[in-house]
């Protein structure tokens, strides 16, 4: 190699004038020198800090020293390329690309070439602007902007960001969801197209960012496919340097205002129970009257008390007859329906009760899996759930995986809450006759502080309507005299307002339904 | 014949339970209120079962429990009351009364009651 030839050309090029060398050397950037081949003529001490070679170190030597190993493979075509076509591609302008230092490091610059051509040198001049900083501030601001998206993102509520047109400039995940689009399609649409049930509060929403006062509207109804929802909608204005603003926020809360709505129906079923309580005893008198009335009417038209033949014969009158004409005229049928309805008052009666018990002092501790068991056996004889269905016949799987199964409760109480589970559950699936083998699976789990009990059965479930309204007292879809819809009402009370427990629904339509019960688990000492 | 006296002021539950137990083949009479069943005892009326209302005008069935069984202690009760939160008190544990003697209005089928009724009548 020619080196020292070129070395010696080198230093006189670059040292001839003292004047270049001070410029070159002030310069805030690196700069670097190569000739057509590649091969560093000058490194001027921004550079040598730069790239941590000293600049005796790397005169000489070809550029790709110091380049990124994915921009050096192809620097020798690059100059070559221009040479022969002539064609800048970086020459005379710039680029971001990544150099690599002397301990091997890679760092990103920008890099901006230019052709020098004059009597003793042709080659190219590069100007090196270290872009580490630069580029760890737009990361870090990357970073910051996409937790930012992930914060509002994460965020249940619907959020959406509205220009003063009320063009959408931002939302989150939630919004997007509600109109089933992606992310990226809402952008600069106007916010009363996606959200067609704002269209009324538009008024307020565009005052709310004009006059920069925060709006506020709670339990807005709106009447959509499935019932009437109910949403939360906030407004803040924005004020950012680009003119004005606002962020929407709107929470579905309809399961609030329907679990508010039903707590309101229970407080109010808690004074009728009150109520009841006293008037009980003044039912239950006549109801005995009605029930032993029929009772006595049905037997003293048989044969089997000597007595009935004894008044009969001395009337003349023959009590088969009496017995047939009373068939056929559906006599029997409608004895048996007073028998029916006054047994049916009876339970009401009873139920409306159980929301007037509210001592505690009758809790404690008990076995959930003996109480399961004795709730068990008294489904299986109980006459009203043997009425419409064998009870016998549906399958029972226990799936236990408990340490302790005591909890503190009333146990006739929560007896009741799992009869009616179980009653709901069998008659469900009565109903659904075409159905594989009937099944209940009894599931219980401990959690932190309650034991959970599951009451999963494979009949038809329950539609969306039928699932928010269940707990309400007398909600039922069940024929007249069938059900009182007091069922689940009662066991709503019980669990969440004797027993500070909870009880959930869950329901695939077709598959089943779940209720899932969770009382405090008693602590042994 | 093993006899059994209703108290209850309301006379139509007296009168139809009357009758059933009556078809059972067994004797009952029947007093409106606590004091007319203590006459009827005091008189001489011998009483096997005495099935009684718990809420009665004047003295109430806890009492005429207590005052029929220091006038007899053999009469057995079995207390048939409308009150669905009663429990049985202290002073009736303490003459024998138990939850199994407990029946709450409506009793919707007579059957089984009347057989506790005979199990009593022949338990004495
Ligand atoms: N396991 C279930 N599967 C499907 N639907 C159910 C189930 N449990 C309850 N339901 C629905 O919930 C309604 C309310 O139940 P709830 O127990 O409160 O009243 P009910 O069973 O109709 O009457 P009652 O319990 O007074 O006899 C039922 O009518 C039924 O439509
Ligand atoms: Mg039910």
């Amino acid at each position: 190699m020619d080196t020292s030839v070129n070395q010696a050309q080198r230093v006189r090029f670059w040292s001839a004038d003292p004047r270049v060398r001070e410029i070159v050397n002030n310069v805030a950037d690196a700069v670097i020198a190569i000739d057509i081949h590649g091969n560093i003529e000058m490194f001027n001490p921004v550079a040598e800090r730069l790239f941590g070679y000293p600049a005796e170190e790397v005169m000489g030597r070809n550029i790709k020293l110091l380049a990124a190993p994915a921009y050096s493979r192809h620097h020798d075509e690059y100059i070559a390329r221009y040479l022969e076509t002539e064609e800048p591609h970086i020459i005379g302008s710039g680029r971001e690309v990544e150099g690599r230092r002397k301990d091997g490091t890679v760092f990103p610059i920008y890099l901006s070439v230019g052709e020098v051509k004059v009597a003793e040198f042709h080659g190219f001049i590069g100007i090196i602007h270290d872009l580490t900083v630069q580029k760890e501030a737009e990361k870090a601001l990357r970073n910051a902007r996409a937790s930012l998206q992930d914060i509002i993102d994460s965020m249940p509520s619907i959020l959406v960001g509205v220009d003063e047109q009320g063009i959408i400039t931002h939302w989150n995940r939630s919004a997007a969801a509600e109109r089933n689009m992606d992310i990226r399609e809402g952008i600069g649409q106007p916010l009363v197209k996606l959200f067609p049930f704002l269209e009324r509060q538009l008024g307020d929403i565009s005052s709310a960012i004009r006059e920069r006062h925060p709006v506020r509207k709670e339990r807005l109804p709106l009447q959509s496919g499935s019932g009437t929802r109910f949403i939360d909608l906030v407004v803040y204005p924005l004020s950012s340097a680009d003119g004005l603003g606002g962020v929407v926020r709107i929470d579905d809360v309809t399961e609030r205002v329907r679990i508010e709505e039903m707590m309101i129906q229970t407080e109010k079923m808690m004074s009728v129970g009150g109520l009841a309580a006293g008037m009980a005893h003044e039912i239950n008198n006549p109801l005995g009257i009605i029930a032993q009335s029929c009772q006595n009417l049905v037997r003293r038209l048989s044969d089997e008390i000597p007595k009935n033949r004894e008044v009969a014969d001395n009337l003349g009158l023959d009590l088969d007859t009496m017995r047939r004409y009373m068939t056929e005229r559906g006599l029997f049928q409608f004895i048996a329906g007073m028998q029916e309805a006054t047994e049916r008052a009876g339970r009401i009666v009873t139920e409306m009760l159980a929301y007037s018990r509210r001592s505690t002092s009758s809790f404690v501790p008990t076995s959930l899996c003996e109480l399961v068991e004795t709730v068990l056996h008294l489904a299986s004889h109980d006459y009203d759930v043997k009425k419409n269905y064998d009870f016998r016949r549906i399958s029972i799987e226990r799936d236990y995986d408990i340490r302790s199964d005591v909890i503190f409760c009333e146990a006739m109480a929560i007896e009741q809450v799992l009869l009616n589970l179980l009653k709901n559950a069998a008659q469900a699936m009565a109903g659904n006759p075409q159905q594989t083998a009937p099944a209940i699976t009894l599931r219980l789990r401990e959690e932190e502080q309650w034991l959970r009990l599951e009451v999963i059965d494979n009949g038809p479930g329950m539609s969306a309507e039928v699932r928010h309204r269940l707990f309400e007292p007398f909600f039922t879809t069940k024929p007249v005299g069938m059900g009182t819809g007091l069922g689940l009402a009662v066991a709503y009370f019980i669990v969440t307002e004797q027993h500070h427990g909870r009880l959930e629904v869950d329901s695939i339509p077709g598959k089943g339904s779940k209720f899932t019960l969770r009382l405090p688990r008693h602590e042994e000492h | 014949m093993a006899s059994v006296l209703i108290v209850d002021d309301e006379e139509l539950i007296s009168s139809n339970m009357a009758a059933y137990l009556e078809d059972e083949g067994l004797e009952v009479d029947v007093a409106n209120s606590a004091e007319d069943a203590l006459r009827l005892v005091e008189a001489g009326l011998s009483v096997q079962v005495c099935i009684m209302d718990m809420r009665l005008p004047g003295m109430n069935g806890n009492e005429a429990c207590q005052a029929l069984h220091r006038q007899d202690p053999g009469i057995r009760f079995l207390l048939h009351t409308g009150s669905p939160n009663y429990v049985i008190s202290p002073e009736l544990s303490a003459i024998g009364i138990t939850p199994d003697h407990l029946y709450r209005k409506p009793i919707m089928d007579m059957a089984e009651f009347t057989a506790t009724v005979h199990a009593l009548c022949a338990g004495r």
